[in-house]
């Protein structure tokens, strides 16, 4: 009872945290651009590794994504008091 | 104070001991105690599950009998378990094989088997895709380690996949589905759908085994009740978690990366080119060269790039 109670309230703190900000959308126009740039970018896949580029890109996001949420929750535990 | 201390103590035992069913109670440790589990061999699988309903099917398509399970998508994260009903019985020596038809390709590390309380991995490997009335599937062959129990084999599905499952094994099929009592649990379950499906009204209630409480004598019992009433958390409580996942993927700032990187991975290096270079640069073996290396290049310096990044990152 008392760590599910616990367990419940982190989800809804976090949830209710989360809920707070809207949902990320990106303009459609986006979508439009990334099919143009495609058939630039496919022309030129004679010359440059446009798939190696392409998921070096998305690694480096990864990374970065991680290392955001990392510092994320540093920042939390920080808030602890007496830990530093 | 101290007298609402033990009033509430008192409540709470005398609550959890005499209208708590053992059922819930086990249902909230993670790993079920299967010591003391029902053995009714006219019902091929028992089981346990914390859903709304549960489709159990004889599959009946081959000559090999098998069962089927089959769960559709949801936000579900699975173990399942397979048990048989007697612990000292052994699966026999190497050289025979369990089958895994699995409508999701598994890693063999998400096959494994428990012995003494220690997990090892079952080196399965993937041997074709076989067509079964549902869909195709993937055949794993599991080759049995020498001589152990079947306690437990461990099964880790994937995160919100559609999963078919069917043991078989080309040992002994009666060692599985007519002498022999196969215990299926799946916890860690967390379906925003519902979506399992009972074809077989199961003929009676399943229940699991009683915890070790129950070995208890009335007192320390209760007290084992409280005690895991009020500390063990409920595996729903845990698996809520896993859904976050999927909100902080769409919430910012991660949404941002999680967008972007979608609208990378939909940037196609075989779209219709826009233009096209002429066919004397084609030609030229020195692009050829100059993309391979360039290949070597990108991923040299991204390597740079993540040692440099991790090494000066402040933990």
């Amino acid at each position: 009872m008392l760590a599910t109670f616990l367990l419940d309230l982190v989800y809804s703190i976090v949830t209710g945290f989360l809920n707070f900000f809207p949902s990320v959308s990106i303009s459609d126009s986006v979508s439009s651009a990334v099919a143009t740039a495609s058939t630039y970018i496919s022309a030129l896949d004679i010359i440059l590794p446009v798939a190696t580029l392409l998921t070096i890109m998305g690694l480096f996001l990864t990374i970065e994504g991680i290392i955001l949420l990392i510092k994320i929750i540093n920042w939390f535990i920080r808030k602890i008091p007496s830990i530093n | 104070m101290k007298k609402y201390l033990f009033l509430f103590i008192f409540l709470v035992v005398f609550w959890h001991y005499f209208f708590i069913d053992t059922a819930t109670i086990v249902s909230a440790s993670v790993y079920p105690v299967w010591e003391n589990k029902i053995n009714d061999n006219t019902k091929p699988f028992l089981w346990h599950a914390n859903f709304s309903a549960l489709r159990l099917d004889t599959y009946s398509a081959t000559d090999t009998a098998g069962y089927l399970f089959w769960h559709y998508g949801g936000s579900g994260i699975g173990q399942i378990y397979l048990e048989s009903s007697t612990t000292s019985q052994t699966i026999p020596t190497t050289g025979y094989n369990f089958w895994f038809p699995v409508s999701y390709y598994l890693t063999s590390s998400q096959i494994k088997y428990i012995s003494g309380g220690t997990e090892y991995i079952i080196n399965c490997t993937k041997i074709n895709d076989i067509t079964f009335p549902e869909k195709t599937m993937y055949l794993m062959k599991c080759p049995a380690p020498e001589h152990i129990p079947l306690n437990y084999l461990k099964i880790n599905f994937p995160y919100n996949t559609d999963w078919y499952f069917i043991v078989y094994t080309d040992v002994d099929l009666s060692y599985i589905n007519s002498t022999d009592t196969l215990y299926y649990y799946y916890y860690q379950y967390l379906d925003t759908f519902n979506s399992i499906y009972a074809s077989t009204t199961p003929s009676g209630e399943i229940t699991l085994p009683a915890g070790t409480c129950e070995d208890l004598n009335v007192f320390a019992g209760a007290l084992c009740r409280v005690i895991t009433y009020l500390f063990v958390p409920s595996s729903a409580s845990l698996n809520q978690f896993s859904a976050l996942k999927d909100l902080v993927a769409v919430k910012p700032p991660f949404g941002y990366f999680t967008s972007i990187k979608s609208y990378l991975n939909s940037l196609s290096s075989t779209s219709t080119p826009a233009f096209t270079l002429p066919a004397e640069i084609e030609d030229i073996t020195f692009f050829t060269t100059l993309r391979t290396e360039l290949i070597w290049i990108l991923w040299i310096f991204f390597g740079f790039w993540v040692i440099k990044r991790i090494a000066r990152f402040d933990f």
